[in-house]
């Protein structure tokens, strides 16, 4: 049957945050803080995923969609938008490393039955 | 191979995650990686690769020092959620004692040093612990204590791009790369052998990408968290209720090769979506059979079902996108259904899809293709009364799908349900997907198959008894109605049974379609399950195991004249 315009956006992506998990987002935000990283600059350091050998395959989500964008060229736009992120943290963030607290480091690795260091 | 070499082929470029940390560092590997995901990775690659996972047993005769050492490790991966800039200092000691005293240690000799062992299954241990809810939701008033998981949950529904993981789905490593090996979050520990699965909770060791690439899609609806046992209602259709023989066709006969034999090849056609000579429709499909069901379902048990499942090849993605659309608004969770999809240029796709209702109004999707192909031979055409091949020499005929772009999605549907697909004869061969599937040890497996009844004595009780001892999953086998009653036509006492249960706890349940039902609903319980690591670590009961509570036929009134 041939493929109409769908109403509904289908995706394959995971769910969206909902509004009462706002406070998990901002527990990360802090966090990011911590670890030194600027807003709107990466997180993770790495290059961006995209399979070894993207597929050529028509795919499902595409012949639901009919006729939208297909999901190829949207994981490879968004793995460019990750680039640039990532070209962008390279270039500005400084280096910021926490030191770990020491604290009871010998006691700890007794716990783990680590005695004999 | 030594540690070394391991670790250095495990982290192309270096053991550091966080790209801030990173600025004008040379790339290293003498800094224990800074993502605990990437540290499970290679500690498990060492102790797989080692053996050593049988020594992990505690010492019955030094318990308590066991239990000491059990909650130093729970310690350090609190502290690692509470500082998770770098690793608690215990966790990088023991790192350094790797690269020091045993990088050239071969992998082979490790299990012949146990203190070396018990290094590594420390730092796997610690690694495990601090991941502990990645991949699922997190309780926002706890989000500071479970800080990785919170990052990932941040990275994987994409409320901050920069927060993206680099090679999320497929892996929640991010400096250990996918073709080395791949972590994903985990369902159920197995309980029974002697296996690195049975060596964590939080986190699943996969084989690295190779034909095989898996997925994880978080798609929970907003439930509060409980503690308490819960009720999924499925709702089974097993459509089509009627399969021509001439819906099965010769795609190509046998041919001959230098001095070997092609075999010959069958495709199918839907002649079932044709109805009064047009092409059925989302709409029609939705109006004229799931939604009676749905509320026939919805009399019987008094909830409107969490999900719908149609059986292998039962329709085309387009259509199943389109009985979706119709389905917006039912209170439906997410549907699956075995599609076929042929190509302009002929070629054809059997395939699973997973739709999951959002509560945006999206729909999120997971789609996998058939890894393997069906071989009809000459008894199943008989026992079908299929007869689509005139050459009386011919025995076998081989399935004419594409099969070679191999995914394997796992969806965390349910704060206590993660659940993978599996078509037909996937469900019978080891590769690829089944070391994927111990590992992560989805809650619910469910295959889609266009097969005869299913009875536990036939070949989809065989082997989902397998998945159902290890890991642990419920597996539910489905069929359509059109093959279990073509396959009955030989039968003086035939049992019309379209599916088969199997649960963790052993129970099998043949699930009949009596004459005039058009669906089944199943009542699933949701109990939390206590699990416990070869090493002797609880995961607090939180982990879920599914058993079938209740089976009800679904007949409706009337009968749509179109079936």
């Amino acid at each position: 049957m041939a493929p109409t315009l769908k109403k509904l956006d289908f995706h394959n992506d995971s769910r969206k945050p909902f509004a009462n998990e706002s406070l998990v987002i901002d527990a990360v935000e802090q966090a990011r803080k911590r670890v030194g990283v600027s807003q709107g600059s990466a997180l993770f350091h790495g290059s961006s995923y995209v399979s070894a050998a993207p597929t050529v395959i028509p795919r499902a989500l595409d012949i639901i969609r009919g006729g939208m964008g297909t999901a190829v060229e949207q994981a490879m736009a968004q793995g460019y938008a990750q680039t640039v992120v990532e070209k962008a943290v390279e270039e500005s963030a400084k280096h910021s490393r926490i030191s770990q607290e020491d604290y009871g480091l010998s006691d700890s690795l007794e716990r783990l039955g680590f005695n004999n260091r | 191979m030594t540690i070394v070499d391991l670790i250095r082929q495990m982290f192309p470029s270096g053991t550091e995650a966080f790209a801030a940390k990173r600025e004008g560092q040379p790339v290293g590997h003498n800094d224990c990686p800074s993502w605990p995901v990437d540290l499970f990775a290679v500690m498990g690659s060492i102790i797989d690769r080692s053996g050593c996972y049988t020594m992990a047993s505690p010492d019955r005769t030094a318990l308590e020092l066991h239990a000491v050492r059990l909650a130093e490790i729970k310690n350090c991966a609190a502290i690692w959620n509470g500082n998770f800039s770098s690793p608690p200092g215990p966790v990088q000691s023991l790192w350094a004692d790797l690269m020091s005293e045993f990088a050239d240690t071969k992998i082979a000799e490790i299990s012949k040093n146990s203190l070396l062992v018990s290094k590594l299954l420390a730092l796997f241990a610690i690694a495990d612990e601090a991941s502990a809810g990645i991949g699922w939701d997190v309780d926002p008033n706890h989000a500071s204590q479970r800080m990785f998981a919170s990052v990932v949950f941040a990275g994987i529904t994409g409320a901050n791009p920069a927060n993206n993981m680099p090679y999320a789905r497929t892996s929640m490593c991010v400096r250990v790369p996918p073709d080395q090996a791949i972590v994903l979050p985990k369902s159920i520990t197995s309980s029974v052998g002697c296996t690195i699965r049975s060596l964590s909770h939080h986190l699943a060791l996969l084989p690295p990408v190779s034909v095989l690439e898996p997925e994880w899609i978080l798609s929970s609806t907003n439930q509060a968290p409980s503690t308490r046992s819960e009720c999924i209602r499925l709702l089974l259709v097993p459509f089509p209720f009627e399969v021509h023989a001439d819906s099965f066709k010769l795609s190509s006969a046998p041919q001959t090769l230098v001095s070997g034999k092609l075999p010959a090849y069958f495709s199918l056609e839907q002649r079932w979506l044709d109805v009064d000579g047009k092409p059925l429709t989302g709409k029609r499909l939705a109006e004229g059979l799931v939604q009676p069901l749905i509320d026939a379902a919805k009399a019987e048990t008094g909830h409107v079902p969490n999900g719908i499942v149609f059986p292998e090849c039962a329709l085309s993605s387009a259509l199943a996108g389109d009985l979706v659309e119709a389905l917006a608004g039912s209170g439906v969770e997410f549907l699956i259904t075995g599609v076929l999809d042929t190509t302009p240029d002929g070629k054809h796709f059997n395939r699973a899809l997973t739709f999951a209702f959002q509560q945006d109004g999206t729909v999120a999707m997971a789609e996998q293709n058939k890894h393997h192909r069906w071989r009809l031979d000459r008894a199943q055409t008989e026992r079908y009364a299929l007869d689509f091949d005139d050459n009386a020499d011919n025995s076998q005929w081989w399935e004419d799908i594409d099969v070679s772009s191999r995914r394997l999605p796992f969806f965390g549907l349910r704060r206590d349900m993660s659940l993978v697909t599996l078509i037909c004869e996937d469900l019978a061969r080891t590769d690829p997907a089944m070391p994927a599937i111990r590992a992560v040890g989805p809650n619910l497996v469910i295959a889609l198959l266009m097969d005869g009844p299913q009875l536990a004595v036939r070949w989809p009780g065989r082997y989902a008894t397998v998945l159902a001892e290890d890991p642990g999953s419920a597996v539910l086998s489905f069929t359509c109605a059109a093959m279990v009653d073509r396959s009955n036509w030989l039968e003086a006492k035939p049992a019309r049974s379209i599916g088969l249960w199997r649960d963790g706890r052993g129970r099998t349940q043949e699930i009949g379609l009596p004459k005039g039902a058009f669906g089944v609903v199943l009542s699933l319980q949701s109990n939390p399950k206590h699990q416990t690591t070869l090493d002797g670590r609880s995961d607090g009961t939180s982990s879920r195991q599914l058993t079938l509570r209740t089976v009800v036929p679904l007949f409706l009134a009337p009968q749509p004249d179109w079936l």
